[in-house]
């Protein structure tokens, strides 16, 4: 037996980056193409996210979500998230990704 | 398993196998490079790497992604290869979707 159970994850890398993004505004791709903007107000360890003051940026295709105001998006349905670049420090996330890999190596 | 396939009379410093015992190591390798990924669903991504873990989610920065669609054209009755431009500054890129990463050979 492995002394960390295989289901559960190590300290997550993505996990943390997200809280630090919370009450930045975001743009959420989905892999149905939805592409919603809002306020990052929570992440889970799944890297499910929780949205307000959102709006769909293509409401002509997707015209049910345009009274929604808060939501909560499964991580698993994500395909990309647009990070606001100026609130991302780069230099502490390829370190973080360094130590991480070998961590684990 | 600590031991490694290299052959023992390979210099350390210049076998790669020596160095890179997993395959996500020649990932940590193309951090802060240029790289291309390609994902499910005929999109691909270039863009500086600057994030990944075991999953290979990425964090890239100055991103270009192409998505090629195949369209049927019913007056032509043609199949057709239609691809899209879309550029982010910062995109995080979720690990399920990804197939191939490598460094950026254009």
């Amino acid at each position: 037996m492995r002394s960390t159970p295989h289901h559960l994850p190590p300290p997550q890398l993505f996990y943390s980056f997200f809280k630090t993004l919370i009450d930045h505004e975001v743009i959420v791709i989905c892999k149905n193409d939805v592409r919603i903007r809002g306020k990052l107000i929570s992440v889970d360890q799944y890297l499910s996210v929780k949205l307000q003051d959102i709006q769909v940026l293509n409401a002509e295709r997707f015209p049910q979500m345009q009274s929604t105001t808060t939501c909560f998006i499964r991580g698993s349905v994500i395909r990309y998230i647009e990070l606001p670049a100026a609130a991302v420090d780069t230099a502490l996330l390829q370190d973080a990704a360094r130590k991480a890999c070998l961590a684990q190596a | 398993m600590a031991t490694t396939m290299a052959p023992s009379n390979a210099p350390a410093s210049t076998s790669l196998t020596a160095v890179l015992n997993k395959p996500i190591e020649l990932v940590r390798l193309l951090l802060d490079e240029r790289v291309h990924a390609k994902m499910a669903g005929g999109r691909e991504i270039y863009g500086k790497l600057h994030a990944f873990d075991q999953h290979m989610n990425l964090v890239l920065e100055d991103v270009e992604e192409i998505v090629t669609s195949l369209e049927y054209d019913a007056a032509t009755k043609q199949v057709a290869e239609r691809t899209e431009t879309h550029r982010y500054e910062m995109l995080f890129v979720r690990g399920d979707v990804l197939v191939v990463i490598c460094a950026d050979n254009r």
